[in-house]
């Protein structure tokens, strides 16, 4: 099996990276991982753009002979009123089914942290429900432990 | 631009970007208070700004707007609009 190249993405990547991450917020959804929102569709239309192109950000992909077939989105977050605090956040990971189980999810998040690093980012985080035992795994071998806690009131 | 058109497409980014009720804003609104405008809702924010004005806003600037008045001061400031209409 050949390693899929990773690039930075571009404007020619639009179409693809709109795919790409309908299939992760469809995936997401559908485990429960995900609340959907009022419009999908259009919420992809309007945020896919900045992806690509928006600063303090950076998508890159991953796919053989300039294709896309992973892609993940990085941000670098300002905090108001925190002088010193830059955080690095990955917001989202994804790969298709021609990349699941190759590594490539995991060599892009690699990347990722490299390009955070560069930016300044003080701590690189990415969120993860408590119960998703896969996505945690994933997380831990890709060197992230976990620190925040978020607790949710749970109705009975 | 004067400062009525300045403040009146900041209004609309908020409600765009934020998902803040138009009804809500006012220069009291405060990163974290207002659920919708966290760290990740701040981003998009700004990103949204500096595309609506053809800005680029300074990262000490980012940090320094901790409020919807904050951000209007600042927007005014880049973008050198008068401060009367």
């Amino acid at each position: 099996m050949t390693t899929a190249p990773i690039r930075d993405a571009t404007a020619d990547d639009l179409g693809r990276l709109l795919a790409l991450r309908r299939a992760f917020f469809e995936t997401q959804i559908a485990a429960g991982l995900l609340d959907l929102p009022a419009d999908l569709p259009a919420m992809l239309e309007r945020t896919t753009p900045a992806l690509v192109q928006g600063k303090r950000q950076h998508c890159f992909v991953a796919g053989a002979d300039g294709s896309a077939e992973a892609y993940l989105w990085a941000v670098l977050r300002l905090v108001p009123g925190m002088r010193h605090t830059v955080v690095g956040s990955i917001e989202e990971v994804y790969a298709a089914p021609a990349l699941q189980g190759t590594g490539a999810a995991g060599r892009l998040v690699e990347r990722a942290v490299a390009w955070l690093r560069q930016q300044g980012a003080t701590r690189i985080q990415t969120r993860v429900l408590a119960d998703n035992g896969r996505a945690l795994a994933f997380w831990a071998r890709a060197g992230f432990a976990e620190n925040v806690h978020i607790l949710e009131f749970a109705s009975k | 631009m004067d400062k009525a058109a300045v403040a009146a497409k900041l209004a609309e980014i908020f409600v765009n970007e934020l998902g803040v009720d138009e009804a809500d804003i006012n220069d009291d609104l405060h990163y974290n208070v207002a659920p919708e405008w966290d760290s990740v809702g701040h981003m998009h924010l700004i990103a949204a700004i500096e595309e609506e004005f053809a800005i680029e806003i300074p990262d000490d600037a980012v940090v320094e707007m901790t409020s919807h008045g904050k951000v209007v001061e600042i927007v005014l400031r880049l973008v050198g609009a008068g401060a009367n209409p």
